[in-house]
């Protein structure tokens, strides 16, 4: 693709080209792409909404929200452009707008799984937050709608579509003081996935892992998997292949994937119904989120 | 007739693929085993099935059920093993094997065991 965009620079073959680049994660790449494709058919949404995507996924919320106003700007009724700033809204707990765009936006893919998903975790932040809704800036982040909860994964009812269409969001940098229950929030978005950060002694550092009823599993689940590292360790030792960089099981009722943080693990627990790419994706932003996290604090 | 020279076949046969091994789950003793020169087969079934069971138990233990898959990455390799009835397929790859397709292929022969 990257040839044929050469031979022709007017090709709209620069998207599948940016997406490409931005599903591998070569976020400048894509950025590069995807800009550059945004100045020459800037008259095109849907490239306004690709630029959103990628800047959005280089932690640049700002960027992500005027790229999705250009798209709007050409066409009131873009979609995707409702959709992604109905999450971004959402992540920021503007409720009022989140719930304006998402309106929109089912209006226009009536009965999409995710969209009804966002909708019905919005209705709930809703009800969750004061009456008088605070200003995002003000607004407590102990109030941040609790999205990890192990009821999906016991019960099978995760919504399967919902991550794949979430925008991959990892902000730049983190507003401070971030409670550690909260640490992954913004990584897991509205989706069943849950995340721990654990210590080398299997102890929860960050993160949340609650039953619907409100029960905290988080320590009983830290202390057994953490385990599972350690034994990681030790075979590595013996096999040659390096450091361990991701364990996965695939369990019957979840999968579960890990990540070493500095000297503990970062885990990450969905639905087996979520695509262990979309995991591991989540996996790779939870461990930057944990990573930065420690670093700031130490 | 053996069935597991032909489930072994089946998994080194893809790209990448530097050794597979039939393991006893409890003890780690091979059942069948090929391997590029200078694999340790005995080595890598024995940790691995190490690993597959304190995974299968510590998942248990944590409210999740069986395990019938596990990964591990590692900068230089992947080791992917799949259990059923006792026994555990394991899979000892290069990092640029298509983890997807060996998946499958892993979690299709352990389904024969």
């Amino acid at each position: 693709m990257s040839e044929q965009l050469a031979i022709d620079p007017t090709s709209l073959v620069f998207l599948p080209l940016a997406e490409a680049l931005l599903a591998r994660g070569e976020l400048p790449n894509a950025f590069r792409v995807a800009r550059r494709g945004a100045d020459r058919h800037a008259h095109r949404a849907d490239v306004h909404d690709l630029v959103a995507r990628v800047t959005l996924a280089q932690g640049d919320a700002a960027a992500a929200e005027r790229a999705w106003n250009d798209s709007l700007a050409i066409s009131k009724e873009f979609g995707p452009a409702h959709r992604g700033l109905g999450f971004l809204c959402y992540q920021q707990q503007r409720w009022a707008e989140a719930e304006a765009h998402l309106a929109r936006a089912r209006l226009m893919t009536p009965g999409d799984p995710s969209l009804e998903a966002a909708w019905a975790a919005l209705q709930a932040a809703r009800d969750e937050a004061p009456r008088d809704e605070a200003p995002r800036d003000e607004a407590p982040r102990d109030e941040a709608p609790r999205t990890s909860v192990t009821a999906p994964i016991a019960t099978g009812h995760a919504d399967a579509s919902l991550p794949a269409s979430l925008p991959a969001s990892l902000p730049a940098s983190l507003p401070a003081p971030l409670p550690a229950g909260a640490l992954f929030d913004t990584a897991l978005g509205v989706t069943s996935q849950v995340a721990l950060l654990l210590d080398g002694d299997g102890l929860v550092v960050a993160g949340a892992y609650a039953t619907a009823d409100g029960i905290d599993l988080g320590a009983v689940i830290g202390a057994h998997l953490s385990g599972v590292s350690d034994e990681a360790e030790r075979a590595m030792r013996h096999f040659g292949l390096g450091a361990w960089t991701r364990i996965l099981l695939e369990s019957e009722a979840a999968t579960l994937m890990m990540s070493p943080a500095n000297e503990g693990v970062t885990l990450v627990a969905a639905p087996r119904e979520v695509p262990l790419g979309f995991v591991r994706r989540t996996l790779d932003q939870c461990n930057a989120l944990a990573r930065r996290w420690l670093a700031e604090a130490s | 007739m053996n069935p597991y020279p032909a489930l072994v076949a089946s998994v080194t046969r893809h790209r990448g693929v530097t050794a597979c091994l039939v393991v006893m789950e409890d003890d780690g003793i091979v059942v069948e085993a090929t391997a590029q020169i200078g694999v340790e087969t005995a080595a890598f079934a024995a940790l691995t099935a190490s690993l597959y069971r304190k995974s299968a138990r510590a998942a248990a233990a944590a409210g999740f059920g069986g395990v019938s898959f596990c990964e591990l990455e590692a900068e230089r390799g992947r080791v992917l093993a799949a259990g059923r009835n006792g026994l555990v397929m394991v899979a000892v790859a290069e990092p640029r094997v298509n983890l997807g397709l060996l998946r499958l292929e892993l979690l299709r022969a352990a389904a024969a065991l």
